[in-house]
């Protein structure tokens, strides 16, 4: 930008001083609270509210303008700190996400024999008697096999009230821990990483750090398409401070290398090796943080050979032991750049270039990943070692030295995991393994003693095992599509097809889950309910219901509280109107109209008991309708921008300037570093199979594509799943650009048209195909194999052949 | 560090990109002629003027008055593909046919025209931001360069005529309420927002 020529800057001057004249008069528009730029005729009488976006885990605020009760248009919210006035193309489409001409208006009911090859056939059913069939159902399998054989499949989608209110119903009331959100696919690795290096979940630092810091060290996430307005926040800094630093560290060549200062393309699963040896070059260089790392870190050996979780039934338990700092530098000694080279692929000079940035206490790093390092048969240990090099220098839990896990949903942290709706959790980080926990939850929830069954139940890759054994009998799929994103699809869909469980499924539109359902229900979407989110930064915000939900739909809270009515479980949400009374002129949802009283608040309300003093305060909820949401742990009103540092966060003890106190009762406040090696993948590239295979999404469509395939201007702006393959391995292969091939695993195989240099441009030796397209079902192709301590699928490495169709 | 080889198809689609180019300014002209430079989404940032307010009702920001925008002609969308035919555009015959001839269409049908010899794309809705109807696969946005900025710079004439030009919104930094000579930071990804359309694809449940 530096060819900004003096005629364009003298435009730009004049304009300047127009706007700074016209202030004035938006000042005036926006006290007198009318809502609309008077310029535009076409948006008089529009109302504007905020909702965060419904998409990634960004947490965007959009402006939503309604007039009449339908949406007619979708803005960025400049009062917005997280995206500061701008959206990207997938919140543009916002507007349209709920106007499919498909969208689904009643409850439907299966009339023909499931794996019918006819396909599904359904009729229309009153709710009544679809509740009352779904009940009967659950009632059903619990006197005959058990509550254990009852299960539900969740969302990191979920507002708030919906996941907590169905952990409520599965853990307090039918009497089992089998409940799982899709979060368990895409931010476990992430919970167990905290949970074990600090003792308690979510990032310590938040947005704020991207304008602070001088360098950004990208573990295999492509920000460009997957955070778009994160990346413009990076874009940003990087633009306005020339000295900042941006490394692309990736498996394949992505739309992110381009802004990026250097691009490292390493061998799919070898990061392991590369943030051992980062670590290596630093001690050997002395660039430790000694005071730091004496004073705040403990060290610690887990098991090494922890196995892929490919059996039925597969168990892990950790064993740990502490041991010294002299033991770490050893074990990571052997990490030397040949050595990682030899592993990874990358140069000695690249590796150095690594730990020149992290091993510089006047570099403000943050590191930023998602999926790449999630999504892995390590992903814990992963996510464990990239802490190591901010705790080994001492950068962290301050502005800029930032180890920052991105979330993928829009409530992956607000709701999956916050409110704690993996088998084994509870809200505020508690785990139903721990009686006084339970003894807590049962406290709050009204409920005896023991009604919270002590052991966790299926996760959610066992869970879906568990329906192949013929183990789960019903299971209820909310806000998700489980039988396109799942790995190794083929084996779990015949499991459907062939069993007898009953599946249920909400959704608002025909989905590959909802074709193998035994009941579809209607469900209302996004603003057609009063929702809330939190996001990656610890941000919890909130939306109020602006257009009604078409025909029948209804939303996944009033679905959940009347099968519990049905269950004999209605106490479990009978709440007063007396104490949380409907409000005059608000928009309440279904299930606040229908139940009497204002039961978002009421479930918020009682669900905010669980944090408050235990540093997972909440806010109370008015406070959140008033702000674009508030990062807790929020005292007095106040939130908090970097925990675990005393300067910003009332938790740490004074005069300690750093505690982690996750770990107080452990350790006394101290973060682990975890002594982990490089294991290989469990299935790599052989003759047979030659190919990598590498999943993942593309910009403009939100997972599997439910939502934005149905808004036009996205449908055309990427319609179908591509393959994107080496040009090299094209030939190799006897492929050409635009040609239909067919991949194949040992698992299954499908057809997909390949995209030579698409936008990811891998590198010889793999092929990368995103999942949102019902018609190119790559979870056929892709491995169930999970990181034994997180239980979280890796999507993005399996051994694939290619041949031409 | 394993950087990807250019293919022989990279090579010749820049080959016939840099020969088309010239020739296709003429079109892009012809486009420009009638464009517009309305931007209805932009929004003046408030928070400079008003403190952060703790509202119910979300206000609404406005449209700057300034600059002194071209009419805001509404141009009508190309309801067929825009792909010039052979009669029209000789140079662009051949760039389709060289890529025909070696069996390299795009997978998705991205607009099969390279930048300035397309047609205004209708945006979603007053307010959304307008669509590339060009390709723009080989088009990189890097730290030194912004190709997008080659042609669509505000107040930049490509061969005496404009092409559709990026608003003086986008040059504004909502935290500071100020108007600078470059784009806002966060406004640099141009792509985050402005994608390619397929245009002759069925409706998705066409399919």
């Amino acid at each position: 930008m530096t060819q900004v020529s003096r005629r364009s800057f003298i435009k730009f001057s004049m304009a300047a001083a127009a706007t700074t004249a016209g202030a004035g008069l938006l000042s005036d528009q926006l006290t007198s609270g009318d809502t609309t730029p008077v310029s535009d005729p076409q948006l008089q009488g529009v109302e504007w509210n905020k909702a965060p976006c419904r998409f990634c885990g960004t947490g965007c605020s959009a402006l939503v303008g309604t007039k009449n009760g339908e949406i007619v248009s979708v803005k960025g919210d400049p009062e917005s700190p997280v995206n500061k006035g701008l959206l990207c193309v997938k919140g543009y489409g916002l507007l349209k996400i709920q106007n499919g001409d498909d969208r689904l208006t009643d409850p439907l009911i299966r009339v023909n024999p499931k794996g019918d090859p006819e396909g599904p056939k359904y009729r229309k059913a009153s709710w009544d008697e679809a509740l009352n069939l779904i009940a009967d159902k659950m009632k059903q399998a619990k006197e005959e096999h058990g509550a254990g054989s009852i299960s539900m499949f969740g969302s990191g989608q979920w507002t708030i009230w919906e996941g907590y209110a169905a952990a409520k119903l599965y853990k307090g009331g039918i009497g089992t821990n089998n409940i799982e959100p899709n979060a368990r696919h895409c931010m476990a690795s992430a919970v167990a990483g905290f949970i074990s290096t600090f003792g308690i979940d979510e990032p310590m630092g938040c947005y704020d750090d991207f304008e602070h810091a001088n360098a950004f060290v990208l573990w295999g996430a492509n920000m460009a398409e997957m955070h778009p307005m994160l990346w413009a926040r990076v874009t940003a800094r990087r633009m306005s401070e020339p000295t900042t630093q941006i490394v692309n560290l990736t498996v394949a060549n992505n739309r992110t290398s381009e802004m990026s200062d250097r691009e490292i393309i390493f061998e799919p699963q070898s990061d392991l090796a590369i943030a051992n040896g980062i670590a290596n070059l630093i001690i050997q260089r002395g660039q430790v943080n000694a005071s730091f790392v004496n004073d705040h870190v403990q060290f610690k050996r887990g098991k090494f050979d922890i196995g892929y979780g490919l059996e039925d039934n597969f168990k892990f338990a950790e064993e740990a032991s502490v041991v010294d700092f002299t033991e770490y530098a050893a074990h990571v000694s052997e990490y030397t750049p040949e050595k990682v080279q030899e592993i990874s692929g990358i140069t000695p000079d690249e590796l150095s270039a690594l730990a020149d940035i992290y091993g510089d206490p006047n570099i403000k790093t943050m590191s930023l990943w998602t999926m790449g390092v999630n999504q892995h048969t390590r992903g814990t240990w992963m996510n464990n070692l990239i802490y190591n090099l901010h705790l080994l220098t001492g950068k962290i839990a301050s502005p800029g030295n930032s180890p920052f896990s991105l979330t993928g949903q829009p409530s992956a942290c607000g709701t999956a995991r916050e409110v704690g709706t993996f088998t084994h959790r509870l809200p505020a980080d508690m785990v139903v393994a721990n009686p006084e926990h339970r003894k807590i939850a049962e406290e709050i929830w009204g409920l005896p003693e023991g009604t919270i069954p002590p052991k966790p139940g299926f996760h959610a890759v066992e869970m879906i095992r568990a329906i192949d054994r013929g183990e789960i009998k019903v299971f209820w799929s909310q806000v998700s599509n489980p039988f396109q994103d799942y790995a190794n699809l083929n084996r779990y869909r015949d499991a459907v097809n062939r069993g007898d469980v009953f599946v249920i499924a909400s959704d608002a539109y025909p989905t590959r889950t909802t074709e193998l359902a035994d009941v579809i229900l209607p469900t209302a979407m996004w603003i057609e309910k009063e929702g809330a989110f939190g996001n990656s930064e610890r941000r919890t915000h909130f939306w109020k219901k602006l257009t009604q939900a078409p025909g029948q739909s209804k939303s996944d809270l009033w679905q959940t509280i009347e099968v519990a009515k049905r269950l004999g479980l209605g106490s479990l949400f009978s709440y007063t109107a007396s104490e949380y009374p409907l409000i005059d002129g608000h928009p309440h949802s279904d299930a606040s109209i229908d139940n009497g009283f204002y039961v978002e608040k009421a479930l918020f309300e009682e669900y905010r008991k669980f944090g408050v003093g235990k540093a997972h305060d909440l806010a109370p909820f008015d406070l959140y309708h008033q702000t674009r949401g508030l990062r807790w742990p929020v005292i007095d009103g106040q939130e908090t921008k970097w925990r675990f540092n005393e300067e910003y966060d009332s938790y740490v003890p004074p005069g300690t300037g750093f505690n982690f106190y996750g770990n107080a009762a452990k350790n006394g406040g101290k973060a682990v570093m975890w002594l982990r090696r490089y294991e290989p993948p469990p299935e790599m590239p052989d003759i047979e199979y030659p190919l990598w295979l590498m999943t993942g999404r593309v910009l403009e469509h939100w997972h599997s594509g439910t939502m934005t395939r149905r808004v036009p201007d996205l449908w055309r702006a990427y319609p179908h799943a591509t393959a994107n393959i080496h040009p090299r391995d094209a030939i190799k292969f006897d492929i050409e650009h635009g040609d239909r091939i067919k991949i194949t695993s040992r698992r299954g195989s499908v057809e997909v048209t390949v995209d030579i240099n698409g936008r990811v441009k891998p590198p010889q030796g793999m092929v990368y195909v995103p999942w949102f397209d019902e018609d190119v079902m790559i979870n056929d192709v892709t491995l169930d194999a999970y990181c034994p301590i997180s239980k979280q699928t890796d999507f993005k490495k399996c051994a694939v052949k290619v041949e031409k169709v | 560090m394993n950087t990807i080889q250019p293919s022989s198809y990279k090579r010749s689609l820049v080959s016939v990109r840099a020969v088309l180019l010239l020739g296709s300014l003429i079109a892009l002209m012809a486009v420009a002629a009638c464009s517009s430079d309305d931007e209805p989404e932009s929004p003046v940032p408030p928070t400079a003027v008003v403190p952060a307010p703790a509202v119910t009702q979300v206000t609404p920001t406005a449209v700057p008055t300034v600059p002194p925008a071209p009419t805001a002609t509404t141009v009508p969308a190309a309801t067929q593909p825009p792909a010039p035919t052979p009669t029209q555009d000789p140079e662009s015959a051949l760039y389709t046919l060289e890529l025909l001839a070696t069996g390299q269409i795009d997978p998705n049908r991205f607009a099969n025209v390279s930048p300035g010899e397309s047609l205004l794309l209708d945006r979603a809705y007053d307010g959304a931001p307008p669509k590339v109807p060009h390709r723009a696969d080989d088009l990189t946005i890097t730290p030194s360069e912004n190709s997008c900025m080659s042609c669509h710079e505000y107040g930049k004439t490509v061969n005496g005529g404009v092409a559709i030009q990026v608003p003086i919104s986008h040059y504004m930094d909502y935290t500071t309420n100020t108007i600078s000579g470059e784009l806002y930071g966060m406004r640099y990804m141009c792509t985050a927002c402005h994608v390619p359309q397929v245009i002759d694809e069925p409706p998705f449940l066409d399919k």
